[in-house]
């Protein structure tokens, strides 16, 4: 079987550590495990720069298999992943060469239900493409893992560790993505009570650093 | 907010009927072409959240449109339908609007949200455009429409969908009917 080229796309507009490149960094380095050639870029930073830009689009162009990592951003893709879209979109269908479109979502909330819009955008832009939609993979309570490196998350990543290992081993083989991956994924790392509780608490704790903790109820804008 | 990009001329002109629209009803409005403003993308810093609570932290004409946000009866948001979802131009400006709502979530009737920062806020109409009807893409853009009425805490929301194809007439009663028939806070 011939080598898989993937290309694998990170769509936070944080450009150092996010939860959407942790996610998408444990993925390349099971595809590269698989055998598969694995790019990746920064859609913000490549975006940046014209020449980068136009290497990003023609490796999409070129890739067998196309990865988008992105967190949600009120209750859609960020404008990023969009300024992508309707840049490929532009080029047209792409029908040269067969590709397969993976999403991997996470989001704040703890119902991964929040994701649906932004999967269907993806899902819809895959099927304009003509591209074969494998799906999204769904993450919910993502600050959990908090832009650290999958394997130093402890439990809040084990759930997301073991889809990603399971669909990056079919992917890497050209084979079908099993069902599971998606249920696991899906998977919520600890009890919703819990999660509220602890992400307000990290919330006024990081405020508190910045000394905005008994600022956080302004009304800055109150007409 | 019109979120139409400079080569969208179809978007532009249903943003052009819509102004003729707000003037027939004497309604007063601020008219905000996104494309003319200086508006950087969201960093994800969530400085808006937990730096400078409500106000984000990078020094653009964003500030300005949050203010506009929060001292209108209703919003009204154009855009190029966007494989479901809303143009680059118009993501662009609501991603820095984060800042609106507040970061604590809250359970309330059995689904989570972030909380209101605010007493009150404005309805919000979305009006999306395409060059023909996609039905996915519709029933899509109409779902974020209701989300992000319910994640904004808008007074209402309500999405209209026009198709480039459309008469003028056509297009300009539906606008009227929309924007008449929305119900705002007074």
């Amino acid at each position: 079987m011939n080598q898989i080229k993937a290309v694998v796309l990170i769509g936070s507009p944080k450009t150092g550590a996010s939860t959407s490149r942790s996610l998408a960094e444990h993925l390349v380095v099971r595809l590269r495990v698989g055998g598969a050639d694995v790019r990746t870029y920064h859609i913000q930073e490549s975006a940046d720069d014209p020449l980068r830009w136009r290497e990003v689009l023609d490796e999409c162009h070129d890739a067998d298999l196309l990865v988008v990592s992105a967190p949600l951003f009120v209750d859609s893709l960020p404008s990023e992943v969009v300024t992508w879209m309707e840049t490929v979109g532009k080029e047209g269908a792409d029908i040269a060469k067969m590709k397969r479109f993976l999403a991997v979502l996470q989001c704040g909330h703890p119902d991964v239900g929040q994701t649906s819009v932004a999967m269907n955008i993806l899902k819809n832009f895959s099927d304009r493409q003509g591209y074969e939609w494998l799906g999204a993979m769904r993450m919910p309570m993502g600050p959990t893992i908090d832009g650290k490196a999958l394997s130093d998350a402890k439990g809040a990543a084990r759930h997301a560790i073991k889809a990603l290992d399971l669909i990056a081993s079919a992917l890497a083989k050209g084979e079908n993505v099993p069902v599971e991956a998606f249920t696991e994924m899906q998977t919520r790392p600890m009890p919703v009570f819990l999660y509220l509780m602890k992400a307000n608490r990290a919330l006024k704790r990081r405020a508190k650093e910045n000394g905005a903790r008994y600022m956080l109820m302004e009304r800055p804008y109150r007409p | 907010m019109d979120g139409s990009g400079p080569d969208d001329i179809v978007t532009q002109t249903v943003g052009e009927l819509l102004r003729q629209e707000l003037d027939t009803e004497k309604l007063s409005y601020e008219y905000a072409e996104l494309r003319t403003k200086r508006i950087a993308p969201c960093t994800g810093c969530l400085g808006c959240w937990i730096e400078t609570p409500g106000v984000c932290v990078i020094k653009d004409d964003v500030q300005d449109l949050m203010r506009s946000w929060m001292g209108s009866n209703l919003v009204v948001l154009l855009t190029r339908i966007t494989y479901g979802g809303y143009s680059s131009m118009l993501k662009r400006s609501l991603d820095r609007q984060i800042g609106l709502v507040h970061p604590y979530f809250i359970s309330k009737g059995g689904s989570v949200n972030h909380a209101a920062r605010y007493d009150r806020y404005p309805s919000l109409l979305v009006i999306g455009v395409c060059d023909e009807l996609r039905q996915r893409e519709d029933e899509v853009f109409k779902q974020l429409v209701r989300q992000n009425g319910v994640t904004l805490h808008a007074f209402s929301s309500r999405s209209l969908v026009l198709c480039s194809g459309e008469r003028t007439n056509s297009m300009k009663e539906k606008l009227n009917s929309a924007l008449m028939g929305m119900k705002v806070a007074q």
